[in-house]
């Protein structure tokens, strides 16, 4: 079996928003390696965005560790979590990925537009994006040539999945990507994003709520089950 | 340079808020610029009206009236000077030339003045340029007028023409001098000054015509006709005013003092430059109120592009997630907003500035013929280009407002999207 590097390793990992307040975050260890397809179940008040934002570097941890790739978040600075972002991580959103005012093709090439290094690796953005897109069953002329708004939420999933990959990042988070699709569409788009990552060996991270979704991924984990703030939270909703 | 093009793809999105924000701004500042272009050049024009003479003398009064009637063909003096003391004050040895001048009568609306041929070689306006004709030449016998360069036009004198001169200032006279008529010899070339709307004569013409009057009306059953009067010996016994050109400026002063304490006659010197100064101080306050209106006029125009902006972040919070979920810096937020600000002030200001030379193009010989304003259609002057920066740089200063805002929202956010 091929060695395999651990690209997120978060250990006694604790956020929270202000001091007086409980935590957010508390999670003892979370372990993630390269190539991993893993399916995050969290639904709302587990600390699903939190934990996002923290992964992302657009957050960093009051305790303990968050190491992406290697790299300690917390000791970066503002911007160079924000470069280390758009260096390495895709991200694809619930819905509305997409910037109304770009065409398709400058909506994908926009993740080389703040980094260098997915820039360097893609010689031609723009064949690059309809390579991708037609990877994705989304390069029909009439189709690029449309307003991103007047595309269906799955064609614009898709964009934004075309988007999150280009340049290769070592890292796709995708946030409830599926919530707003029809249950058929959901598995095919499931078992593309899955297909592209392997190509791009790029480790994906599932987020959703939907339980059912678990069984096309390689490992799955319930966020409520490793962070002890969620826990704790849910317990005292309970008794209120 | 991302940003750069993101914010204009941005903007040209919201292209139909954002070109109205455009007029408002434009519209701003083609008030401020052309409020200043217009009170530049009626300042000039006003300080051009006389050039060169060093001191004006009339019977005591306000040296503002003096001013006006003499200068400015406005109102009317309340006395005259004897004959007398104009020629024994002319003839002063500091004295290089003098020019009387006898106010009273009318044509038409326009004054009639009595004046000498020194006038034409003495009077200067305007930077001290001399009065040039048109057409014809200076009078030169007794019954010729030269007209203004607005009287022939208006009035579509040319010449050869045959005048009537009305008696008193009105534009309608009742009693009239029409057993005198005047030919017109010569018309002057424009000035922009209110010589353009005056009427010349000789100082004995305007005698001629009042030989047979007596306290302001004719005398009933006594008349010397035209012929009669010009075979006189006629001198003037009184004139309005006179100018006086000096052989030094430095004896201005002094000259003033022996004019302000000549024991024969109550007397009145002014130096026109100074006198011209204390009524534009006057009158001045309403150019001064008009500017202040035409600042107010774009910080108006600059806050409804910074309410436009503003109101917009809201619907663009989600804009901004995705931004920063690509990897862009809370920094690039605050300048996407910034520069989307900055280029609608660019471009307002430059449309306003194209505007503003478009409609001075065209209303230029209107202001010409209607207001005797001549407006410079040059470059822009480095003050005009100050005012500009002034207006580009309060609209940077009010944009740092909504980017700041937008730079919050961003750092609060992140990445979560909020709809």
């Amino acid at each position: 079996m091929q060695q395999t590097e651990t690209v997120i390793d978060l250990q006694q990992l604790r956020f929270r928003w202000c001091d007086n307040q409980p935590w957010t975050i508390d999670i003892d260890s979370l372990q993630i390696k390269q190539g991993e397809r893993v399916f995050i179940k969290g639904p709302s008040g587990s600390g699903k965005t939190t934990l996002l934002n923290l992964l992302a570097g657009v957050l960093t941890p009051r305790q303990g560790h968050c190491r992406i790739l290697g790299q300690q978040l917390a000791q970066m600075k503002a911007s160079q979590r924000d470069a280390f972002r758009a260096d390495h991580i895709g991200f694809v959103f619930q819905q509305f990925n997409l910037l109304p005012y770009l065409s398709v093709i400058d909506n994908v090439t926009l993740a080389l537009q703040f980094s260098s290094r997915r820039r360097d690796r893609v010689t031609h953005p723009e064949q690059e994006a309809v390579r991708l897109l037609d990877q994705l069953d989304m390069a029909e002329p009439q189709l690029l040539a449309q307003p991103v708004a007047e595309l269906s939420v799955g064609q614009q999933q898709r964009v934004a999945v075309a988007r999150a990959l280009i340049g290769n990042p070592e890292i796709l988070i995708a946030d409830e990507p599926t919530s707003s699709l029809d249950a058929d569409r959901r598995e095919a788009f499931i078992s593309l994003l899955r297909q592209e990552c392997e190509q791009c060996h790029s480790t994906l991270i599932f987020v959703s709520h939907d339980q059912s979704l678990q069984q096309y991924f390689d490992r799955s984990i319930d966020l409520r089950e490793i962070n002890g703030a969620a826990l704790s939270q849910s317990f005292s909703e309970a008794a209120q | 340079m991302a940003i750069v093009n993101l914010a204009l793809k941005s903007l040209w999105n919201r292209r139909l808020t954002a070109s109205l924000t455009l007029v408002a701004i434009s519209l701003s500042v083609v008030l401020l610029l052309g409020v200043e272009k217009l009170r530049n050049e009626s300042r000039q024009s006003f300080a051009n009206t006389i050039s060169g003479t060093d001191l004006i003398v009339g019977a005591r009064s306000g040296s503002t009236q003096l001013l006006l009637y003499s200068v400015f063909r406005i109102g009317n003096a309340t006395n005259n000077i004897s004959w007398k003391s104009y020629q024994e004050l002319s003839s002063h040895s500091r004295v290089k030339w003098s020019i009387p001048i006898s106010l009273g009568d009318s044509h038409r609306g326009f004054r009639v003045m009595g004046t000498t041929a020194g006038y034409f070689k003495y009077f200067r306006y305007q930077q001290k340029r001399l009065l040039s004709f048109a057409e014809g030449q200076p009078f030169n016998t007794l019954y010729e007028a030269v007209l203004g360069a607005d009287v022939a036009k208006e009035l579509g004198y040319t010449l050869a023409q045959n005048i009537v001169i009305g008696h008193g200032a009105g534009a309608i006279s009742l009693v009239r001098h029409d057993d005198k008529p005047f030919s017109v010899v010569g018309i002057l070339n424009k000035t922009g000054t209110p010589v353009d709307r005056t009427i010349h004569v000789s100082l004995q013409a305007i005698e001629a015509i009042h030989i047979d009057w007596r306290g302001g009306t004719k005398l009933p059953g006594f008349s010397i006709s035209a012929e009669r009067a010009a075979a006189m010996q006629l001198q003037p016994k009184s004139i309005t005013a006179f100018m006086l050109g000096l052989n030094s400026r430095l004896s201005t002063f002094q000259v003033l003092r022996q004019i302000n304490q000549y024991k024969q006659e109550p007397l009145l010197a002014i130096i026109p430059g100074v006198a011209l100064q204390e009524l534009w101080d006057m009158i001045g306050f309403a150019e001064k109120a008009l500017l202040a209106i035409s600042v107010f006029v774009v910080l108006v125009g600059l806050t409804g592009m910074v309410t436009v902006i503003l109101t917009s972040l809201n619907e663009r919070r989600r804009e901004m997630a995705i931004l920063r979920s690509v990897g862009a810096r809370p920094v690039h937020i605050f300048g996407l907003i910034l520069g989307e600000a900055v280029t609608l002030t660019l471009i307002g200001s430059g449309l306003g500035l194209l505007l503003l030379y478009g409609l001075m193009f065209f209303a230029q010989p209107l202001i010409e013929t209607q207001f005797g304003l001549f407006i410079n259609i040059g470059w822009p002057s480095a003050h005009e280009f100050q005012l500009l920066a002034a207006v580009i740089i309060s609209g940077v200063l009010v944009s740092i407002v909504p980017a700041y805002r937008a730079y919050r929202y961003s750092l609060a956010d992140g990445m979560s999207i909020r709809i």
